[in-house]
């Protein structure tokens, strides 16, 4: 078994404590996708990708989930500069103004079978593959907050 | 100086693959075997049980006058 990990999601917010109103914050993500769907042969090649972010799904959990944190912290009453990929990323200026980091990371763990391409030269055609990962998909993480 | 560490529950998802593909050079699927692709499904469930856990986390735990007092105290 080979463990993937992959790492999205990592972004930094520099917060300020500040009185602002209230919001309303709306808790729901739906992507919907067909359940144990039947590909059809008209599809392309990407369907055999296991993660299938070139669909995009991660990129819209990650933008969304962004958008919605800032949202919190702003009905929570701290004013956010960001997000920043990267401590790196910051000006001067942005870190002399902020007091702290918030750091959300979150992490995708997908383990599966090496072997997921074997040979089938039984019934259809000598040249024929085979495709089989049955794994786990686990995600984990953690937020957190940093002081400057 | 780490303030506060929120670990977000853990979330497992089965997922199920078995396709039958006619050339190895193309990469066409054979239509004539029941294709059975569940990586995406199971993918977005996952995600979106991940989603609102994250944020109620957060809600529940970002609380600007503790972070002040510490910060406070810290300085």
């Amino acid at each position: 078994m080979k463990n993937n990990t992959i790492t999205h999601g990592k972004f930094l917010n520099l917060i300020n404590l500040q009185k602002n109103s209230t919001i309303s914050i709306d808790f729901k993500l739906k992507l919907q996708v067909e359940d144990g769907n039947n590909i059809s042969s008209d599809e392309d090649d990407s369907n055999y990708c296991i993660y299938k972010e070139e669909k995009g799904y991660l990129d819209i959990f990650v933008i969304t989930m962004q958008s919605k944190i800032e949202e919190i912290l702003i009905a929570k009453n701290f004013s956010v500069t960001g997000p920043f990929l990267s401590y790196n990323d910051m000006i001067f200026l942005q870190k002399r103004a902020a007091d702290y980091i918030l750091e959300t990371k979150l992490e995708l763990n997908v383990d599966e079978p090496n072997n997921d391409r074997i040979p089938d030269n039984g019934n259809f055609s000598t040249s024929s593959f085979r495709v089989v990962k049955n794994g786990k998909i686990t995600v984990d993480g953690f937020v957190k907050y940093t002081i400057m | 100086m780490c303030l506060k560490k929120i670990k977000i529950a853990p979330f497992f998802k089965t997922k199920n693959a078995d396709l039958l593909g006619s050339s190895d050079t193309s990469g066409d699927l054979n239509v004539a075997f029941s294709n059975v692709d569940n990586s995406d499904a199971a993918f977005v469930q996952i995600i979106n049980k991940t989603y609102p856990e994250v944020l109620h986390n957060l809600w529940n735990n970002l609380n600007p006058r503790e972070i002040a007092l510490i910060g406070k105290n810290i300085k």
